[in-house]
Formats: structure tokens, C-alpha cells, sequence
């Protein structure tokens, strides 16, 4: 949850300017510094590696059995059979010991990735020392690499520098995601979220505009609409933000107290310019008695940012 | 919020939960039953080496692909267990309890091999229990999971306070006095979470089911901030101060009685803004007195 919701981006970015990264600050805890080229590049030296492996592995074998059939035509389904020698089988075997190696330095760091998720909420700068150290293990399979992108993005959103949350996203959604296809629905809701927080209201609208079109759980679509009903607010759409309003309060009341409290307190601000402030009254009496007065002050000031997007799943 | 109607439908008996738990309990997979699929492949190769011919080249091939789909299997399997599971949690937070207690009772079974998701789905079947008001039978749950988790850690702090509102539910109320005066050291560190406030609303419960009313309204300075992060479910607790300000209205002089009857009337209200009287009325019926001044 995000206590203060105040965009800073500027000092964040003036903050993380001279750092290149993943890199440690004279042995502090180490830092990564997202730039998109550096991401494609990064995404593209882990493609090479890993074809080069294989290559390799492949280009043996064929070597192998031109060594071993050599002056002679070669049947290269032979290669399994009684003509290879103990040489090049245990070359083969080698080969596909590096290729399991290869694949365990990603099934390593996908292993270690719960905990940094686990820190995300706790400690931003801890996880993001843990995540710089997973970043510069190579090579990694190419959603591996993206889900480590996406816990950045958390990080970033966490520590409310939404400019490069929502570049981030950005990023990994221009991707194709394979198995990390389940993270879209977080990543939608952070890049809507941090493009509400820097009023980039086309961004905020394109990314709920996708993330109509997602399967979402529960929690994600109670994200979602706090979230949509935020933008709504924000561009005075009012008539929309009431629209379905039993429903909206019934799901509203599945939220954790302080976001289910900001509902209240949005949907109060609409009440109110709808005129109708019966509901707008009733509204607000619950929203105090959900959020308290100093929180509620703070959100209206705050232009209801209250932070719905918590760290991945 | 409103609870999915329960016609036509019988929840468990603590027995029948306890059966339940004893038929199906936490069996992971043994040291060997995990290695086997390693040791097949390894068996292969070994085989692979020790012969020669078309066959004993293909021997490692054929080892590994039925080492990745062994894994492949299994690891579908326990994905979509997962996503019952999921499934079945957004169903009990929809309030549509009788159908995920329904889902997560079948899903036990299947969860056995993995205790993390074996412990989810009794936690689950518990909580769905409790809001159903089967309090003894929740009880088996909670109990059967205290157990087992580590002691101190959030899950089994909030697990032994839903376990103490529980047992105040069945008017086990030495039983609830005991777990509530365990808890008061283990809340502690969890100051403004939904721990803190379920355990502030359990000694009001009790409170009131001792009928110390007296006691109960005199500690009503913080309630609204303690009880805050139970979201809408605070209305539980603003209901029971109300109580506890009526029931003292009756031992006051006349002008105490009215103070005492106004705070009644204004906590009652704060408890109906957040939750209907049928709702507060289901969980506790000693409020009824209280629909009156509606």
C-alpha cells in the first residue's frame, strides 16, 4: 500500500540517473537501472547464448559422424546405432548435461524468485539488491527474463517511481510472454496505475481498456475497478462511476479497509456533482468510518491515489 | 454483504470434518517416490553404456523424455489443483460459502501430497465453517492446522483468533477465555492489522457473552480505530458496543441511562451503516434487543 501518494518522479529519476546497473553503490546493496535498450539488448544476449548451445550440440554430433564416417557416405540415422564409438557418445551426452546446466541456471533463479516477491512488500530496496544479483545470471530463458523485469516493475511501483513502473510494463507487455503470460494482468494494472499517478490519462485508458479484455481473478478485478473507478473520477465521468453502484459497494466491501474506504470516498465526489447528496452523505459516513478522517483528507488531497496495486502474486 | 442462502444444504459435522481430516492427511512424497523418476533415467543410461546396438542409443533419449513428461504431468497436476484452489478462495470471498466449502471438500483429497495446499484448503473449509455458524466443526479445523504451523508465525496468529471468535460462537466460553488470554503476547507485534482488530473484536465478543458490559462499554475509546481494519466487518464490533451501552442502560440512574441509551443508539447506527441488522443478527442474536431503536 502506498502511504504517500504524491508523484515525485523527478527526484526518483534524478535519484537513479547516475547509477548503471545491476551495479552495487560502494558496497551497499546493488541497484538496477532500466533503460528499454538495455532490456532488449539483455533479452537478446540470452536468445544468442542459449542458440549458440545448441548450435553447438548440434554441429558436434553432425562432426562427429563426418569425423567417424569419414570417406564414407553418411546415414545419419547410423549416428544412433552401432556406429558411433564411446567418443561420440560421450560427447552427445555431454552436450545434453550443458544444455540441462543451461537451463538449471534459469530453474535456479526462477526458484529464488519467491523470495525476492516475498521482500517486494517489506523491504523495495532488499528485494531489488536480491533481483539485481538473479539479473546477471546468463543465459536465461526468455520469460524468465521477463518475469524478473515484471518484479522490477512492482519494485519501481513500490517505491512510488511510477515513470519507470509504467516504462517497464511498457516494455515487457510489447513482448511476447510465454509462460509468463499469467504476470499480464499485473503488469496491465501496474502500467494503469502508474499512469494514473503521472497523468498520463491515454496510457491509464489504454491499459483498462486491455485489461477488459484479460481472464482476471478476483483480486486483480477488484484492482481493476478501483483503479477504472479512479479514472473515472479523475476525468469526471461521474454518471459512469455510479453506474452499477450496488454491485460496485458489494465488491468494493471485498477490498482491504483503506482501499474499500477510497471507493466510498470517490464515489462520494461524484455523488456530489451528480447532486445527489443523500448518497453522497451516506457514502462519506462510511468512507470515515472505513478510512478515518486524517487518511480520508490525505486521499482527497492526494487525488484518491491509494496505491491498489500491491507486489505480484 | 449477504450470505448465500443455505436451502438444501447440511455442512458438516465436527465428526464428519474430523473423519475427513483423519482420511486425508498430509502425505508428501517420500525421499525415494521423488527420486524414482531421477533413478529410472539414470538406470537407462546405465543400461545405454552397458550394451550396444540401435536400442541401447536411443535407451538415454527415451530416459529423458519420460523424465520431463514425469515432471510435465506433475506438474500440470499441481497447477490445476492450484487453480481449484484459487477458484474455491474467490468463491468463499464472494460469501458464497456452502459452494466453495462444497469445491474445497472434494479438493482435500487431491491436496494431500502438498502440504501447503492441503493446509490452504482446510484453512479454507474452516473459515467457510464459521461463517456458515458450524463452530465446533471449524473448530476441528483450526485446531487440526495450529498443530502444524510454526507458532508466532501471521497465519497461525490470525488462525488462533478466528479459532477463539469461533469458540465464542459455540459459548465454549472457558475454552475461548484460555486462547484469548495465549493470544494477548502473540497479537502484539501485528498492531493495525486485520489480527489486532479480530482480536479486539473477540474480547468484545466475549465480553459481552460473560455479559461484562460494564467493562465492555467503558473501553469503547479506540474501538472505531482498532476494529478499522476489519473493512465493513467492524460493524460486528460497533453492533456489540451498542449492545454493551443498552444492557448498562438498564442499571443507570435516569440520566446516566440516557447518555447510555444515546451511545447505544450512535454505535448502532455506525454498526448499520457498515452492515444490514439481518447480517449482525445472523452472527450474533443477543443483538436483537437492538432493532428496536432502528
Amino acid at each position: 500500500m502506498n502511504q504517500d501518494p504524491t508523484p515525485n518522479e523527478e527526484s526518483a529519476s534524478d535519484a537513479s540517473a547516475d547509477r548503471s546497473g545491476p551495479q552495487a553503490d560502494q558496497g551497499g546493496p546493488m541497484t538496477v537501472r532500466f533503460t528499454p535498450e538495455r532490456f532488449v539488448r539483455e533479452l537478446w544476449i540470452d536468445t544468442a547464448l542459449r542458440r549458440t548451445v545448441a548450435v553447438a550440440a548440434v554441429l558436434a554430433i553432425i562432426g562427429l559422424a563426418l569425423f567417424e564416417q569419414a570417406g564414407a557416405s553418411v546415414n545419419f540415422l547410423a549416428v544412433f546405432g552401432q556406429v558411433v564409438s564411446p567418443l561420440a557418445f560421450l560427447v552427445v551426452i555431454l552436450l545434453v548435461v550443458g544444455w540441462i546446466g543451461v537451463s538449471t541456471i534459469s530453474a535456479n533463479v526462477w526458484r529464488a524468485l519467491p523470495a525476492v516477491t516475498a521482500m517486494i512488500a517489506r523491504n523495495p530496496d532488499v528485494a531489488e539488491d536480491g533481483l539485481a544479483r538473479l539479473m546477471k545470471r546468463r543465459p536465461l530463458m526468455r520469460w524468465v527474463r521477463l518475469l524478473l523485469y515484471h518484479r522490477l516493475a512492482a519494485i519501481r511501483h513500490r517505491q512510488h517511481r511510477f515513470q519507470e513502473s509504467a516504462a517497464i510494463c511498457r516494455a515487457v507487455l510489447s513482448e511476447p510472454l510465454g509462460p509468463a503470460r499469467r504476470q499480464r494482468g499485473s503488469l496491465l494494472l501496474m502500467l494503469a496505475e502508474a499512469s494514473l499517478q503521472c497523468r498520463d490519462m491515454h496510457g491509464a485508458y489504454g491499459a483498462l481498456y486491455e485489461l477488459h479484455r484479460e481472464k482476471l481473478g478476483l483480486a486483480e478485478r477488484l484492482q481493476r475497478l478501483a483503479i477504472q473507478t479512479r479514472y473515472e473520477v479523475l476525468n469526471g465521468h461521474d454518471r459512469a462511476a455510479l453506474g452499477g453502484l450496488r454491485d460496485k459497494l458489494m465488491l468494493a466491501e471485498l477490498m482491504p479497509a483503506e482501499h474499500c474506504g477510497a471507493m466510498h470516498a470517490m464515489l462520494t465526489a461524484s455523488a456530489r456533482r451528480v447532486g445527489r447528496p443523500e448518497l453522497a452523505d451516506w457514502l462519506w459516513r462510511r468512507s470515515q468510518l472505513l478510512c478515518g478522517p486524517e487518511k480520508l483528507d490525505r486521499l482527497v488531497r492526494g487525488a484518491f491515489a491509494i496505491g491498489v496495486v500491491g507486489p505480484p502474486e | 454483504m449477504s450470505v448465500e442462502p443455505r436451502a438444501g444444504f447440511a455442512p458438516p459435522s465436527a465428526e464428519q470434518f474430523e473423519e475427513h481430516l483423519r482420511a486425508h492427511p498430509i502425505n508428501p512424497p517420500g525421499k525415494w517416490q521423488l527420486r524414482a523418476p531421477i533413478l529410472v533415467a539414470a538406470g537407462l543410461l546405465g543400461l545405454s553404456i552397458a550394451t550396444t546396438g540401435p536400442v541401447s542409443a536411443l535407451l538415454p533419449w527415451i530416459g529423458l523424455a519420460w523424465l520431463f513428461g514425469h515432471n510435465w504431468v506433475r506438474a500440470q497436476r499441481a497447477m490445476r489443483l492450484e487453480s481449484q484452489v484459487r477458484r474455491s478462495q474467490e468463491t468463499a470471498m464472494l460469501r458464497r460459502y456452502p459452494r466453495s466449502l462444497r469445491e474445497a471438500w472434494r479438493i482435500l483429497p487431491q491436496a494431500a501430497p502438498m502440504p501447503a495446499l492441503h493446509s490452504q484448503t482446510v484453512a479454507m473449509i474452516s473459515h467457510c465453517l464459521d461463517s456458515l455458524g458450524c463452530y465446533d466443526a471449524a473448530i476441528v479445523g483450526y485446531d487440526y492446522l495450529l498443530q502444524r504451523l510454526p507458532p508466532g508465525e501471521p497465519i497461525t496468529v490470525h488462525i488462533g483468533v478466528s479459532r477463539a471468535n469461533a469458540a465464542l460462537g459455540a459459548e465454549r466460553l472457558s475454552d475461548a477465555d484460555d486462547s484469548i488470554r495465549r493470544l494477548r503476547g502473540a497479537v502484539e507485534p501485528f498492531k493495525d492489522t486485520t489480527i489486532s482488530a479480530a482480536y479486539r473484536l473477540a474480547q468484545l465478543a466475549q465480553q459481552v457473552r460473560t455479559h461484562h458490559f460494564a467493562e465492555g462499554a467503558q473501553e469503547n475509546d479506540d474501538l472505531i480505530e482498532a476494529l478499522r481494519p476489519l473493512g465493513i466487518e467492524a460493524g460486528y464490533g460497533h453492533a456489540l458496543m451498542a449492545l454493551c451501552h443498552y444492557k448498562q442502560n438498564h442499571h443507570d440512574g435516569e440520566t446516566e441511562a440516557q447518555s447510555s441509551h444515546d451511545a447505544a443508539r450512535l454505535w448502532w447506527d455506525r454498526a448499520t451503516l457498515l452492515l444490514p441488522p439481518a447480517t449482525l443478527l445472523q452472527r450474533y442474536p443477543e443483538l436483537a434487543p437492538l432493532t428496536e431503536m432502528t
